[in-house]
């Protein structure tokens, strides 16, 4: 073998670095790929087993309105009904105003006010749930129960702590989904003649859409998914509830109140199983959904 | 005013902090002309250009008075959005709205609540005719403008700019992004564009100053140093400084 024929086709520092990288890079992602499948995989039959072990019928599971696993009747339709109300409540009312607060941050209140105002929301993102819930717990249902008579506890108190809870996250991505949209859209229309709010609403909210709508799909799905603080100040009835004051069970409530106080194997521990399948389908749901509002985007 | 001037500036000066940029200008811009106004890098042309129709309202101070039809439009008081429409602007990048060619060209009409189809359909015709992009779109109106070339991208925003009807139309280096096809087509279409409205230019490109604009005013560190007829600021300049420019000594 020639020198010149070992400098360049012999291993050298560049291609071990190559090497090794690609190794260790297909090695993570293994790992995260075998970890999905196994919570699949695990979360399917342990969920699956009431439906196959137990003979309980699939319809009867989604559509009965009675949750007594001790008496063998598993009607999960309520905590389904109450998990969605209260995260679409949350969603609903939090959209207008995280939208109004990301416009008047990036577009209408001075750049100097932003870096004050990013910080600070990001720090709301991150306080834990259980902060959220004990709000709930000392002001929230105090003030419900002054005004709406009753315990307080219920799917109002929920809601506005789930609210609460997403409005920051929700702010934060929509203010990141405004600030990509190009400079050039703003001046452009400033130099037709156009107002402010006509500029917002002509141009800069149509391309930033899919962006405002994916903050509000992630702010529902974390609602959605939010178990402690929903649990402190639910009321944790399971039944199908007839009002917002009324106390309810959401289907992560149910789980972490349920999971302690049953056996594994038994029928009323796989029952919270199957909720949990319940639970990562609508998950999946949320995801897929986010998916197609970008695709839509990008099309 | 007298009759064949459209625009009169009178010591304008323009500041971002405390040093202005832009120090005491006065010049008159004439009717159906292109007029350029050139210098190096940082010597106040584009500032002063947008100062014109208040797109530097909150960004900069600008003082002096702008005459437009004997109306100071540099003062508080006036409805900036009317006079953006009838001066209008044309930026150095296209600058196209993700929405169809005709959604774009209309943008301006649609600002001002026009609806009427008839008046619409009509005015984009007419537009895109006048900025000379009718032909290469006219089958294609609801495509994305973001599918056009860069050139046709800028005179998609020409023609934007027209349908609102306009006076005077600014330009802030228009071709600086463009090839060199496309430029000299944007010029065509600016020589056709004159017999309507009045032009004002600010360019890099002294070729282009000396081969499009009726006037070229030289700017120099926020001053304006020289405004003749372009024949003799190229052939003739009065200035020492003007001279050095045009000959390269510095930029």
């Amino acid at each position: 073998m020639s020198d010149w024929e070992k400098r360049l086709t012999g291993p050298s520092k560049e291609t071990n670095q190559e090497r090794v990288g690609r190794v260790l890079t297909t090695l993570s992602i293994t790992v995260i790929g075998l970890l999905v499948a196994t919570i699949l995989i695990f979360l399917a039959s342990k969920g699956l087993s009431l439906f196959i072990k137990y003979g309980v019928n699939i319809w009867d599971f989604v559509s009965g309105t009675d949750w007594s696993p001790k008496k063998g009747s598993y009607g999960a339709l309520p905590m389904i009904v109450t998990s969605f109300g209260v995260t679409m409540l949350a969603g609903i009312v939090a959209l207008p105003l995280a939208l109004m607060v990301a416009l008047a941050v990036t577009e209408i209140l001075p750049p100097a006010f932003r870096k004050v105002t990013q910080p600070v929301i990001e720090l709301l993102v991150g306080i834990p749930s259980v902060v959220y819930g004990f709000v709930g717990l000392t002001v929230i249902i105090p003030i419900l129960r002054q005004w709406f008579g009753g315990t307080g506890f219920g799917m109002l108190a929920a809601t506005v702590v789930l609210f609460l809870m997403i409005v920051p996250t929700m702010v934060s991505m929509t203010i990141d989904t405004l600030l990509a949209v190009p400079e050039s859209y703003r001046m452009a229309s400033k130099g037709l003649g156009a107002t402010r709010w006509q500029t917002i609403y002509r141009t800069i909210l149509p391309s930033a859409a899919g962006g405002v709508l994916t903050a509000m799909i992630f702010g529902m799905a974390r609602a959605f998914g939010e178990a402690l603080a929903v649990q402190m100040v639910i009321g944790n009835a399971s039944i199908m509830p007839t009002s917002l004051m009324s106390s309810a069970a959401t289907l992560t409530s149910v789980l972490t109140t349920g999971i302690g106080n049953t056996v594994m194997g038994t029928a009323a521990n796989d029952a919270l199983w199957s909720l949990a399948l319940v639970l990562l389908v609508m998950s999946l749901i949320f995801n897929l959904a986010m998916r197609l509002v970008n695709r839509n985007k990008e099309g | 005013m007298e009759d064949n001037i459209a625009l009169e500036l009178k010591d304008v000066s323009v500041a971002y902090g405390a040093e202005p940029t832009v120090r005491n200008v006065s010049m008159k811009f004439k009717k159906n002309q292109i007029s350029a106004l050139i210098g190096a890098s940082g010597s106040g042309k584009s500032t002063l250009l947008r100062s014109i129709n208040r797109m530097n309202d909150g960004l900069a101070t600008v003082t002096g008075q702008i005459l437009f039809h004997d109306v100071d439009i540099n003062r508080p008081k006036v409805n900036v959005y009317k006079v953006r429409q009838e001066i209008g602007m044309v930026f150095q990048q296209p600058t196209p709205f993700p929405m169809s060619i005709y959604e774009n060209v209309i943008y301006g009409l649609r600002l001002t609540g026009e609806k009427d189809r008839r008046v619409l359909d009509q005015r984009v015709e007419e537009s895109l005719k006048h900025a000379a992009l009718w032909d290469e779109v006219k089958d294609r109106l609801k495509a994305s403008a973001l599918s056009l070339s860069g050139g046709q991208q800028q005179r998609l925003c020409i023609a934007r700019t027209l349908a609102t009807k306009p006076e005077i139309i600014l330009m802030d280096e228009p071709t600086s992004a463009l090839d060199p096809i496309s430029t000299t087509q944007i010029e065509a279409t600016m020589m056709e564009l004159k017999k309507d409205y009045t032009i004002i230019i600010v360019t890099h490109n002294m070729q282009q100053a000396s081969r499009a604009s009726d006037w070229t005013a030289f700017m120099h560190q926020g001053n304006l140093i020289e405004f003749n007829q372009t024949t003799e600021i190229f052939m003739n300049p009065h200035e020492q400084a003007t001279n050095d420019y045009l000959n390269g000594k510095f930029g």
